[in-house]
């Protein structure tokens, strides 16, 4: 899938900010922004349920803006909530879902077992689908994506709302589904539950795509610009003039008998640093770099401006 | 022997799966849906119920009457028109609304479904529950044929009048449920749907149930008024049809070329039929008031100013080598406004000569003409004052809608006003709740040359102001038809 320079306004209001990237068959493509960020809206576009204002996504180097039809059947689109219709079974909805795609006879009815039984849905199948629980209702959704074997899934936060143990057991369901060759588009608040599973993610905020690629990529990039804390046992106001005074540092916090020091450098350089204290005969009792985890990336990609 | 009933049963089962790939997946889920919920069942009872009830306090209170028979038939049938013209719509419409909300429509609209098969699949469940009503009801009617008065031709077409008219106005319901956006909105629709369903549903019933069909056959009209039924019943068909699917199919499937193609088509095919002398005014009537049925969605449609989409924005390019005429079919901002002017004044003339050439009694056929520009006026008139009424935050285009529902309201009352003052039997239906007020106010109505003054007076003015109002808006319109969208 190849998105091209895609954008939607709302009126005036760009929701969608000419944001391009791409993922392949065999792909978990992570795709995560802030409340508002145009996540919903890209995905339902890619998904042919909404035009872009400008720009155009190629699945297989076909239009979904110009085929939208013929897109359709090779694309499954999870939405963030999930529609299901009063008074009829799990099974019934499964069925009705492969009628649409027009499966018919065995065809039909092998697909609705497969994907009960990838998701393990057999025990319920004659349950009421208004009355499932959450964690349920996401798995019959996912059933409902997969009923026609479509080449891309677009899922809209899948998994919001669902307890750890449920989170991992769809974990396992999107790692299966990536091997056997689909190409995954995944959306989330949370870069962390993402990063467990996606081998490439983009951020996005505000309609405009941050920064995109692998994690550890992401996490490169973002390394030289690290956190060390540094304890003294005493000398603290001394300590604190001459790091700041080093190359590299960017800003120094007071913390008790500890310095928080963002600085801008690679290991080489952080050993340096470290030297460069102990030879000024100041009582280093601890200097720990401070690994930035996902959230701290996504802190720092981000600006925190929810729209 | 377990075993070969188990395999034979299995067997059953096979063969009905096998069977139902030919049906519409919707009615399936819809029947299913039917089966596993009560309030069918319980529609069902309360109908037979009613049926019952008629049947025994008729009998009860005139017993040994001559014509039992046809008194129970029309109670019958007032019963049944009642759920069929009511019920049944509304039953599709909360369906519609309902996935509306619950937004699995929008899950129904990527996968291979097409917006004219949903349509369909509405129109074939409704047709389903009528079937299922009517064989609730079939056994009553049979009592009344058994009691004399009635024969099985007026049972028969009086229930294919109440078929036709119930489809149609499901197919309605179905539009009307998706037309406006919000709850309030569809709701405010849906009961002015009702009101104006009512009126039109039992003038089309008319003549199976208050006239006597034996005779009716017999009359030299009969196979125009049948044609003109037929020709208006099919092009309205044709035009929710069209509207439904292009409200249906979201964003990247804009169908605003076929709703304009099909009022121009039902545009054809009323003035064609005005042309014959031989409609009584009744049914001429009657055709008018489809003609502003047919508006009001044609309006609901295409006479706003839409959002350019880039898909669009391609079809703009296509226009531009299609040439100004041809691209008055295609969606873009202020078209639709030009377009519904063009028709209105193209069907007006064509109405005009037609009715000079056949109904050319007194200035009785000034009122073709009259209601198309006072349509106009009202329309235009309701959308300007909305627009420059309102506080900006609420202009939405559902509102500038509202316009269009004000005039589905004025355009009820006309054609009844036409039809009471020219005596036709329409107002006399005692179903038409809303004609007594018309029939009070046709009274003072006397086809003087003052009324006509008076009338024509405020109608000028009415249509100056408007014009003025909008007329940045016309000539946007008319230029970007006539020069092909910029964009
Ligand atoms: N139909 C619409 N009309 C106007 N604005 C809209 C429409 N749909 C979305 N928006 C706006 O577009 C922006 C992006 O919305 P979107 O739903 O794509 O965000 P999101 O990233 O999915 O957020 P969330 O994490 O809350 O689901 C929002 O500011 C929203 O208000
Ligand atoms: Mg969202």
């Amino acid at each position: 899938m190849e998105v091209d320079r895609l954008e939607r306004r709302f009126g005036d209001f760009v929701a969608v900010d000419r944001i391009s990237f791409g993922f392949r068959a065999g792909d978990i493509f992570g795709f995560v922004g802030p409340n508002g960020a145009g996540k919903t809206t890209t995905m339902r576009i890619l998904a042919t349920l909404d035009a872009p204002t400008t720009g155009d996504a190629r699945v297989n180097g076909v239009s979904v803006v110009d085929y939208p039809d013929e897109i359709r059947s090779s694309i499954g689109f999870m939405p963030d909530h999930l529609s299901v219709y009063t008074n009829l079974y799990v099974e019934e909805y499964l069925d009705f879902f492969a009628r649409t795609y027009g499966l018919s006879g065995r065809r039909r009815r092998e697909a609705v077992q497969s994907v009960m039984d990838f998701t393990e849905l057999h025990s319920l199948r004659r349950k009421m689908c208004d009355t499932l629980s959450k964690g349920m209702r996401q798995r019959l959704g996912l059933a409902r994506t997969l009923i026609h074997d479509p080449k891309v899934l677009i899922l809209d936060e899948p998994a919001s709302g669902l307890d750890p143990r449920a989170r991992i057991e769809f974990r396992a369901l999107l790692e299966e589904l990536s091997r056997r060759g689909k190409g995954i588009l995944i959306s989330s608040h949370i870069l962390t539950e993402l990063s467990e599973i996606c081998n490439v993610v983009a951020i996005i905020e505000r309609g405009k795509l941050l920064t995109c690629g692998a994690i550890e990529e992401i996490r490169k990039n973002l390394r030289r610009h690290s956190v060390i804390r540094i304890g003294f046992l005493d000398r603290i106001e001394e300590a604190h003039k001459k790091v700041m005074l080093y190359p590299g540092v960017q800003a120094v916090r007071v913390a008790g008998k500890e310095l928080e020091v963002e600085f801008v450098g690679d290991e080489a350089a952080r050993a340096a640093l470290l030297k460069n204290l102990v030879q000024g005969g100041l009582p280093v009792v601890q200097f720990a770099g401070h690994e930035q985890n996902l959230e701290d990336i996504f802190m720092e990609v981000t600006k925190g401006q929810v729209q | 022997m377990n075993g070969a009933n188990a395999g034979r049963w299995a067997a059953v089962e096979e063969f009905a799966d096998r069977a139902s790939d030919r049906l519409n997946a919707i009615l399936i889920r819809e029947t299913r849906r039917a089966l596993n919920g009560k309030l069918f069942a319980i529609v069902f009872s309360v109908l037979l119920a009613i049926c019952v009830g008629a049947c025994l306090i008729i009998g009860w209170s005139e017993a040994g009457e001559e014509g039992l028979g046809w008194m129970v038939f029309r109670v019958l049938f007032l019963c049944f028109s009642g759920v069929a013209f009511m019920g049944l719509p509304s039953i599709i419409s909360s369906m519609v609304q309902g996935e509306i909300r619950e937004k699995t429509f929008e899950l129904l609209c990527i996968t291979n479904v097409t917006p004219a098969r949903i349509i369909w699949g509405e129109l074939w469940t409704a047709a389903g529950l009528f079937l299922l009503m009517a064989s609730g009801i079939a056994p009553f009617m049979a009592f009344s044929y058994l009691l004399g008065g009635v024969d099985v031709r007026t049972i028969a077409t009086g229930m294919g009048f109440i078929f036709l008219m119930s489809i149609l106005l499901s197919l309605f319901a179905t539009v009307a449920a998706v037309v406006p956006g919000r709850e309030i909105a569809s709701k405010l629709a849906v009961v002015l749907f009702a009101l104006g369903a009512w009126g039109a549903a039992s003038s089309l019933v008319m003549p199976s149930y208050w006239v006597p069909l034996v005779d009716m056959w017999d009359e030299p009209q009969t196979p125009w008024i049948l044609l003109a039924l037929l020709g208006t019943y099919l092009s309205l068909g044709g035009i929710f049809f069209t509207v439904g699917m292009a409200r249906i199919g979201f964003a990247a499937a804009n169908r605003s070329g076929p709703i304009r193609l099909a009022v121009l088509v039902h545009l054809a095919v009323i003035s064609t039929i005005a042309w014959f002398g031989e409609l009584p005014q009744a049914w001429a009537t009657l055709i008018i008031y489809q003609h502003s049925v047919l508006f009001l969605l044609g309006m609901a449609c295409v006479g706003e100013e839409e959002e350019l989409t880039c898909r669009q924005s391609r079809k703009g390019r296509l226009a531009r080598r299609l040439g100004p005429i041809w691209s008055l079919f295609l969606p873009g901002a202020s078209r639709g406004m030009a377009f519904v002017t063009l028709a209105g004044i193209i069907t007006a003339g064509v109405t005009t000569l037609g009715l000079l050439n056949a109904h050319a009694i007194d200035t009785e056929w000034l009122a073709w003409p009259w209601i198309t520009l006072a349509y106009l006026v009202v329309y235009f008139g309701a959308s300007s004052a909305l627009c420059r009424l309102l506080p900006a935050r609420w202009r939405t285009p559902l509102l500038r809608r509202a316009g269009v529902l004000l005039v589905f309201f004025v355009f009820l009352m006309i054609p009844l006003f036409v039809a009471v003052t020219t005596g036709a039997s329409l107002a006399r239906n005692p179903l038409l709740t809303v004609s007594h007020p018309i029939l009070f106010l046709a009274n003072l109505w006397d086809y003087s040359v003052q009324d006509w003054v008076s009338a024509t007076l405020l109608l000028v003015t009415l249509a100056g102001v408007v014009f003025v109002l909008r007329l940045p808006s016309f000539i946007r319109g008319i230029r970007v038809g006539w020069k092909g969208p910029t964009s």
